[in-house]
């Protein structure tokens, strides 16, 4: 094995983990705020996907604008969902909110395959293969603007939340939602803002990723949801730094375990990253702390 | 400024509070006093809005608040720094002191009030940037007082500010309570450190088995025999 095949694992691997990062930071967000574990979260990233491609074979527009539109777009989508189907559960068990976004990933699997067709699709980008060579490793331009973007998109959202009076409310509403109501913050508000914004991030990094895979109405499903709930876990439910980390943490172990195990194993590795780090800190890399 | 009347509390089954009515006038510093679950708790949370009231009315400042939810009561001036303090256990003591004066936009202000708590307890500037969570007890107490004093509020509630403190930070907590009543802020207070409570405060109310059992002036309170000898430790 050549030193120029595990660089070149590493920069992917780095690539595919600012992704997850990104998408991840949402689901955690929506767990530290509310307690509800999203496993619809996935599906906004594949309607991310689904908005870019239409935005740019309907009307021609670049993956990258459509990328706004689509964190717009499903922000009030999400907003919505919590309003109808997410407010009403969080007085109920967890087991209810379980089976209710789930229940919503199937349904937004379903309509996507009722719009889109259950087909493969690509974003057929004029310049989706060129890359650029850095020595003997050559990298699409389309990855490293996803890579770019979305870890530019995650920094300028943990500033928000450290800075901002608007971020301030959200990591109040999630380290003691009584506490913050007594602050005089709108907890309701919170709730509903803090799912939109996870959501929206998720089709922001959806769009980013539009002309790098392959896309069908069980993509998110299939290749994002298990890395995203290991990342969350693994980065201490809830905290956003953590996310971050474990999300560059789980890209890279799926790139090595890739290479050492082979492609059809790569998610093995992972998990076996995953496990070891658990055994180890038990309460997730950040001890169960809230960022 | 604050009518309660004909309050009840329940959770589920158990009615917490029966029947309640306190008022609190302008410039006050009003006690509750009464034993362990006898639903003191549950009075001043409905008061800010965290449970909700079953039967009964709250009126602040002439305004009735009975439906307003909690957030709403605090742009009003109607502040709760709750029973077991409740802090913000993972931000910085500034953090949880910024979020004390939520509800108001000056940043000057807002910054010019942190300092007001440093002066308040001194002990808490050199802390400014430590989270919460690693502070000592009475350390995270002064916290709690001085965020719920970042809201400027009309009427402060506080529900057992001594709670597990030592003997000389019990006296320190009130006398800081004593020295916010004197600058101008309306005050009800919740205790179990009945005589501490009765030597700053004018009125109170001593609420037994969630209805109040006697109510009267801070003299009267400490004269009377059943007060001597269930809550003072003296004798009739
Ligand atoms: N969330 C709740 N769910 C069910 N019952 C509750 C709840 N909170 C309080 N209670 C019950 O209501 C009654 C009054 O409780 P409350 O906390 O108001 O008393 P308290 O006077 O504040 O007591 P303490 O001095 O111990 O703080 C108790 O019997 C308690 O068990
Ligand atoms: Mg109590």
């Amino acid at each position: 094995m050549t030193a120029e095949i595990l660089v070149q694992a590493m920069v992917l691997g780095l690539l595919q983990g600012g992704i997850y990062a990104l998408v991840a930071a949402g689901l955690t967000l929506i767990y530290g705020v509310m307690k509800v574990v999203n496993f619809a979260h996935a599906e906004f990233l594949t309607l991310g996907m689904y908005l870019a491609f239409s935005a740019y074979t309907l009307l021609g527009v670049s993956p990258y604008l459509a990328a706004v539109f689509a964190l717009g777009l499903v922000f009030v989508l999400g907003a919505a969902v919590q309003r109808t189907l997410i407010r009403p559960a969080l007085r109920h068990p967890q087991i209810n909110q379980l089976l209710i976004t789930i229940g919503l990933s199937t349904m937004l699997i379903g309509a996507m395959q009722i719009i889109w067709g259950p087909r493969n699709y690509v974003v057929p980008l004029p310049w989706g293969r060129a890359t650029l060579g850095l020595g003997d490793l050559r990298v699409t331009y389309t990855r490293l603007i996803a890579f770019g973007v979305a870890v530019a998109i995650a920094a300028g959202f943990w500033v928000f939340l450290k800075r901002a009076r608007g971020g301030l409310a959200i990591r109040a509403a999630a380290q003691s939602p009584d506490a913050a109501r007594l602050m005089g913050i709108n907890v309701e508000r919170v709730n509903l803002v803090t799912f939109g914004l996870g959501t929206g991030l998720a089709a922001l990094a959806g769009a980013l990723i539009a002309p790098v895979f392959f896309i069908n109405p069980t993509f998110g499903i299939d290749y994002f949801l298990l890395p995203a709930f290991v990342i969350v876990v693994l980065g201490t439910m809830g905290n956003f730094v953590g996310a971050m980390v474990g999300g560059l943490v789980i890209g890279l172990a799926e790139s090595f375990g890739g290479l050492l195990l082979g492609a059809a194993l790569r998610q093995f590795a992972s998990l076996a990253v995953f496990v070891l780090i658990l055994l180890w800190l038990p309460r997730g890399v950040f001890g169960g702390r809230m960022t | 400024m604050l009518e309660v009347k004909g309050l009840q509390v329940a959770y589920g089954q158990v009615t917490a509070v029966w029947d309640v009515s306190i008022t609190v006038a302008q410039g006050e510093l009003v006690a509750v006093v009464g034993p362990n679950g006898a639903g003191k708790t549950s009075l001043v949370n409905t008061v800010a809005g965290l449970v909700p009231a079953q039967q009964g009315r709250i009126h602040f400042l002439g305004q009735d608040v009975t439906a307003l939810p909690s957030h709403e009561r605090v742009a009003l001036g109607l502040c709760l720094c709750p029973e077991g303090r409740k802090l913000f256990p993972d931000m910085t003591v500034e953090e949880n002191l910024r979020l004390g004066a939520y509800t108001w936009r000056d940043r000057s202000e807002i910054a010019r009030r942190v300092e007001q708590v440093f002066a308040l307890f001194p002990q808490l500037a050199e802390r400014r940037a430590q989270v919460a969570r690693t502070l000592s007890g009475g350390e995270q107490q002064m916290v709690a007082l001085g965020r719920a004093l970042m809201a400027r509020p009309r009427l402060l509630l506080l529900d057992e500010p001594s709670l597990g403190l030592a003997p000389i930070v019990v006296t320190e907590m009130f006398r800081a309570i004593r020295k916010i009543h004197e600058a101008g802020t309306t005050v009800l207070m919740v205790e179990q450190n009945v005589h501490q409570t009765l030597e700053i405060a004018g009125r109170g109310y001593v609420i037994e088995n969630g209805r109040i059992a006697l109510a009267g002036t801070s003299g009267a309170l400490q004269a009377d025999p059943h007060m001597r000898t269930a809550y003072l430790g003296l004798g009739a």
